[in-house]
């Protein structure tokens, strides 16, 4: 019998039409990719929108305006971490004023919690009279004042609203990817952890320095390990090269990312870009 | 069927790369992590061990560097030598110094010879070396050179470690004179002393005199030294109180506060004395005067608007422009030698602190808090360092700050107020 050649019945006409229906689908996805994908075509370029200025608690950068002197410092600010939001409209509270002649020699006041490794300190001379117990009282209340206060990013005289920003002087906001406030917020997060353990001779920051730039793609396993660093493109400064792998591998692992952003955060990886002049060119 | 088979699987390998959707993240700011970097004792006894710690007293003033403490690497230093292939990189990585210090000294009759080397462990490389030979008692200053190469070679400007710092130390019961010390505090004299009250230094741009207040004739006249110390000649005539002296850039004029007129108002007057010319004309009190690293603008504190604030006009009086409207009480200016920020002092919450801002006033800035009073700022000639008094302690000390407030660290070894830093002469 002859039935090896003889085809099983009805067999070759499903797969035709299953091959047309998967061409054309496939031709679909080729010539229309708009219609069927959330991410358009111009994704393959980066498309950055400036950010409206503004209070921008949402991106974790820009300073508030203060409404008087402003009652934070620079580095009291560094120390706030983006996951850290301060509360909103909370005054500090009133300091009050002890009546002090301010000239007349203080004794010394108990410590802040600010990381001043370097000032050495005399031991504090136990205060003698009731005046001077007293003093220490009004300094110790204003201190526990000021130790219990929320840190909040200030600074007076701002001259639009948003200029300047968490480390004090630039005056344009980063461009970002517009009203995603989840993926703001992880961006955020993971810039600050690279950003920390980014460490550069100063020469490559100051004014007037070479313009260096690099990019590197990076992929993640499930735990957030950085598995794979892929130069786009390269600086040209072999210091400056490798402190950026150094600082990524450093980083690792990487914060989980929201739902939302799972997808492209486990199969797309990152583009992380190292310039220390991305303010002033955008 | 194979027809079919092969056109499927032509088909399936067309499929386009979908568009690439990585997150981006932008890096522009490195960490506020300080840069690692390891000072070896020089070969060569107790002047190579005080070598080192010179420089490395020097690197932690500059607020830049993490000094890596000398015990991690002891015992590894001590055996390798100091040129590049005898030493281990590889040590040096896993500790994560960003920059070694290596060198040797040695010394014959009244003299030292000195080298010293930077090395960049992570591309194996020496970034700098250099040979000096110098007295035995200027051994401090050639450290001080080294660290000022540092700091071109890694932060991209040459450091400040050889400059000094005047500033007014009491000397006795209502008796204060002028000082001048090394900016890490070492090597502080009176060079002005007396039986009254001297204060209130300023620098001339040459770094060769000094313009100050005194009492010595019963009224606070102002008075010029050379900055070595020696004889005082007086340049204010005229009565009034004459006050807050600060020297023009061409070295050849002094602005300064007098109440000759009535209420203090500014003047100027040559550096050789003379008539004094008036540069305000106010009712109220226009007290210390600073000028702009071009000469062109002086700022200063006023009374005229209610409380004290900062103005600035320019350097021929007339046009001044009111710069701080928060606070009530904001005093002693200084414009940065880069001219980008002005420091102050600020009176809030019953003490005084600094502050810093831009030349037209904008973005005031904190610097310090909680501390004591902090006053009389003063920048270093690169602009990243601010000098300024501070109470913290109880009595009054000199203090050193980078310009943003970070790493504030006491110089004085005794008791100071009214700091001011002077010029630095580059080495040709």
């Amino acid at each position: 019998m002859k039935r090896s050649h003889k085809k099983p019945p009805g067999l070759a006409r499903p797969l035709a039409i299953s091959a047309a229906i998967h061409a054309a689908i496939l031709i679909t996805f080729v010539a229309a990719p708009t219609v069927l994908f959330r991410f358009d075509e111009k994704a393959t370029k980066i498309v950055w929108v400036e950010l409206p200025k503004g209070p921008s608690e949402e991106i974790e950068l820009g300073l508030k305006k203060a409404e008087g002197l402003p009652k934070s410092t620079i580095e009291e600010q560094k120390r706030l971490e983006p996951s850290q939001k301060p509360l909103p409209a909370k005054k500090p509270p009133e300091a009050k004023e002890a009546k002090l002649d301010i000239k007349t020699e203080l004794p010394p006041r108990p410590k802040m919690k600010i990381d001043d490794k370097k000032v050495r300190r005399a031991k504090p001379a136990r205060p003698r009279r009731r005046v001077d117990r007293k003093i220490q009282d009004a300094l110790a209340k204003i201190d526990k004042q000021l130790k219990d206060r929320t840190v909040v990013p200030e600074a007076a005289q701002i001259e639009k609203e948003g200029q300047g920003f968490k480390y004090g002087t630039g005056n344009k906001p980063l461009r970002v990817m517009p009203n995603d406030p989840e993926y703001l917020k992880y961006q955020a997060r993971l810039r600050f952890k690279i950003m920390k353990q980014w460490v550069i001779p100063m020469k490559f920051t100051e004014e007037g320095a070479e313009h260096l730039n690099a990019r590197v793609e990076v992929l993640i396993n499930l735990d957030g390990d950085v598995v794979s660093l892929r130069w786009q493109s390269q600086s040209g400064n072999a210091a400056f090269d490798q402190s950026a792998v150094r600082a990524i591998k450093k980083a690792s692992p990487f914060p989980k990312p929201p739902d939302r952003l799972a997808w492209e955060a486990y199969n797309e990886g990152f583009l992380i870009e190292f310039d220390p002049r991305l303010k002033a060119r955008y | 069927m194979k027809r079919v088979f092969t056109l499927v699987a032509l088909l399936a390998i067309m499929v386009p790369a979908l568009a690439h959707a990585r997150i981006y993240v932008p890096i522009d700011q490195p960490s506020d992590q300080k840069f690692p970097i390891a000072v070896t004792d020089l070969k060569g006894g107790g002047r190579g061990r005080k070598i080192a710690e010179i420089i490395r007293n020097d690197m932690e003033l500059s607020g830049y560097f993490r000094v890596l403490s000398p015990d991690t690497f002891k015992s590894v230093a001590r055996k390798e030598g100091i040129s590049i292939d005898k030493i281990r990189f590889d040590f040096w990585t896993a500790i994560e110094a960003g920059a070694i210090v290596k060198g040797d000294v040695d010394s014959s009759g009244g003299k030292i010879n000195v080298t010293l080397r930077l090395f960049d462990p992570f591309l194996k490389q020496m970034l700098v070396g250099k040979k000096y030979s110098a007295s035995k008692k200027d051994l401090r200053q050639v450290a001080h050179r080294f660290s000022n190469e540092i700091m071109l070679a890694l932060t991209g400007i040459w450091g400040v470690f050889d400059t000094k710092i005047a500033y007014t130390g009491v000397t006795g019961k209502k008796r204060k004179g002028i000082f001048v010390m090394d900016m890490d505090g070492h090597g502080a004299g009176a060079i002005i002393k007396n039986k009254s009250i001297n204060l209130s230094p300023a620098w001339s741009p040459d770094g060769s005199r000094i313009a100050f207040t005194s009492y010595i004739k019963n009224n606070p006249d102002l008075y010029i030294a050379s900055s070595g110390g020696g004889r005082m000649k007086r340049i204010s005539m005229g009565g009034g109180s004459n006050i807050t002296p600060a020297w023009a850039p061409g070295g050849g004029r002094i602005a300064f506060s007098s109440s000759v007129g009535g209420a203090a108002n500014l003047y100027t007057v040559s550096s050789n004395g003379g008539r004094a010319s008036r540069l305000t004309v106010s009712p109220t009190i226009d007290i210390s005067p600073d000028y702009s690293p071009d000469g062109g603008s002086i700022v200063f504190a006023s009374e005229r608007a209610g409380g004290l604030h900062i103005y600035s006009m320019s350097a021929g009086g007339g046009g001044a422009q009111r710069l701080t409207f928060v606070g009530y009480q904001n005093d002693m200016p200084s414009w940065s030698p880069m001219g980008d920020k002005i420091a102050f002092a600020g009176r809030d919450m019953g003490a005084f602190d600094i502050f810093i801002m831009n030349p037209d006033g904008s973005n005031i800035q904190r610097l310090t808090i909680g501390t004591g009073n902090n006053d009389h700022p003063s920048f270093s000639p690169d602009g990243r360092m601010i000098s300024f008094s501070s109470t913290r302690e109880g009595g009054s000390a000199i203090y050193l700050m980078r310009a943003d407030g970070s790493n504030q660290t006491r110089v004085s070894k005794g008791n100071g107020l009214l700091p001011e830093w002077g010029p630095q002469k580059r080495p040709d």
